[in-house]
């Protein structure tokens, strides 16, 4: 990230611009088809492991039905992971009751 | 977006609230609606005149007043969201024309905590979510389902969705921010971010 240094000149507005003297353009990240496409490739491999009713659903990516549910957490990492051993490039994430992930299993 | 679409946003913003609000803002935009909600960086001035042209664009308004009370002990409890959702519902029972179909939602943390604090309140569509994304994302379908002509989607196909959404958008933005960046999206950046993880094939 260049380092921003200020100018000012008489009559004219505050400019920010980079140490490498070229302006700056706001990077605006837009879904492009290629991108689309790496993430669809990819989250073929996703495999989620979320906590559920003091139980952990196992559930491919996209999926509206559970691979299976279990009682514990390792029992539910280990049924992720022969799921995984079917798809090339895995990951398993595993997530807490807001959601976010706390694990990520690369296979 | 139009008046039918916006969904007026009235909550918190501290870290505590956050894994409630992203499931919030998830929520409305996968039932296709249009979170409409403050910037919390504007003077109060502004803020307030803000919230109020959001409040006179906005069909629906969800209010969570489950922070309504003291950070610490000694301190007075914040008073904002109960004045916001005042200000709503003032405004679809006092205005004119299209407000007058204006509806609301209140969350609460515990059923009728509210009773104790601000007993008026009582009549309104009041839903209580435990502090808890999942239970949020429940109730507020709940009261979609209930309120709105169409089938809405089921709470556990959302609650799936969304842990979907909140990969993909680590997927999209892991290259330009940090873990941290992400988890610490503004508002208006976590909006944007769901709406881009739609545009997936």
């Amino acid at each position: 990230m260049p380092v921003l240094k200020e100018i000012k000149e008489p009559g004219k507005k505050k400019t920010a611009i980079p140490d490498n003297g070229k302006a700056t353009k706001p990077r605006v990240i837009k879904m492009t088809k290629k991108m689309a496409e790496q993430i669809r490739t990819m989250s073929k491999g996703w495999i989620h492991i979320m906590p559920s009713d003091e139980k952990w659903r196992v559930r491919k990516h996209g999926s509206l039905r559970a691979s299976g549910i279990y009682n514990d957490i390792n029992t539910a990492i280990s049924a992720a992971k022969k799921i995984a051993d079917s798809a090339t490039n895995s990951e398993i994430f595993v997530h807490n009751t807001n959601g976010e992930v706390t694990q990520t299993i690369h296979k | 977006m139009s008046f039918e679409r916006n969904v007026f946003i009235n909550c918190p913003f501290d870290n505590d609230y956050k894994p409630l609000l992203k499931a919030l803002i998830f929520t409305i935009v996968h039932l296709d609606f249009e979170p409409q909600i403050a910037i919390t960086t504007s003077s109060a001035n502004v803020r307030i005149h803000q919230i109020m042209r959001l409040i006179r664009d906005s069909k629906y308004s969800i209010h969570d007043i489950s922070r309504c009370a003291p950070l610490r002990q000694g301190e007075l409890p914040r008073f904002n969201m109960p004045y916001e959702m005042g200000l709503d519902i003032g405004c679809g029972q006092y205005g004119a024309g299209k407000l007058r179909n204006k509806q609301c939602l209140v969350l609460e943390k515990e059923k009728n905590r509210y009773d104790a604090v601000i007993s008026d309140i009582s009549g309104q569509d009041i839903k209580d979510h435990n502090n808890e994304p999942k239970e949020l994302i429940e109730k507020v379908r709940e009261w979609f389902g209930a309120i709105l002509n169409t089938q809405v989607p089921g709470a556990v196909n959302i609650w799936d969705k969304y842990n979907d959404c909140l990969i993909a958008i680590n997927t999209i933005f892991q290259n330009e921010f940090t873990q941290q960046e992400i988890n610490n999206f503004q508002p208006a950046e976590f909006i944007k971010a769901v709406k881009l993880t739609r545009t997936l094939p």
